[in-house]
């Protein structure tokens, strides 16, 4: 299928359904979305879309977060993976949700709710860390 | 809302998968147990609300005014290939 990226024509990108991830609870705020691509755009780069295909005015900026220097602090639980995993073999993708401070300087990610993708079955879910080191607004700047 | 009073050990049992258990009752707070099945999500209610939030604010079509859609613009010929 072809969605336009934010909902503009001029931006058509082709979405396979081997793209897509399936929410099954939909995000915290648009639950009845169900449906994402990870749309990865070269000279974008390390930055990805997150974006809805049910509706194509739904789309946030993510950076994986191998990109960022916290792994200590962003441990995942293992009972967080294993909700997403149906075996042992099967590696999960770690995403942040970034914001452009209005200075338009600034980038934050949200390292307190990561999104948690299953490439191998298409599965994602974001989900909420108990650790108080992580913050909504983690100040980031990528080399 | 369904209100139901409970005593410290029991339980409230919802539908056929979720049981909610009161554990300690200390006065001032409460600790509750919930059994549910693993891939159901279970979130502290004002901190799932602060995540919507933030999601609304990282939409695209909230900080497009920056100059993420000039990057985009800038983005469009590879997009099309």
């Amino acid at each position: 299928m072809e969605i336009n990226i934010y909902n503009n024509p001029d931006f058509p990108i082709e979405v396979n359904e081997e793209n897509l991830i399936h929410f099954d609870y939909g995000l915290p705020g648009f639950e009845e979305l169900k449906k994402f691509a990870i749309i990865d755009i070269e000279e974008y780069n390390p930055f990805l879309l997150l974006h809805s295909v049910e509706d194509q005015n739904i789309a946030m900026i993510v950076l994986s977060a191998g990109q960022l220097d916290l792994e200590d602090d962003l441990h995942i639980p293992e009972q967080k993976l294993k909700e997403l995993k149906e075996n042992e073999e099967h590696e999960l993708g770690v995403f942040l949700i970034l914001k452009i401070m209005d200075s338009g300087k600034e980038i934050t990610a949200n390292t307190k709710a990561p999104v948690l993708i299953n490439f191998q079955n298409q599965k994602g879910r974001q989900i909420i860390l108990d650790n108080e080191k992580l913050s909504m607004d983690y100040p980031i700047t990528v080399s | 809302m369904l209100v139901l009073t409970r005593k410290k050990g029991e339980s409230i049992r919802i539908g056929d998968g979720i049981i909610i258990k009161v554990l300690e009752n200390s006065g001032k707070q409460v600790k509750i147990g919930i059994e549910v099945a693993r891939e159901v999500p279970v979130y502290r209610e004002e901190i799932y609300k602060k995540i919507q939030l933030d999601n609304k604010r990282a939409l695209l079509s909230n900080i497009s005014g920056v100059n993420t859609l000039t990057k985009l613009i800038k983005l469009k010929d590879s997009i099309k290939k």
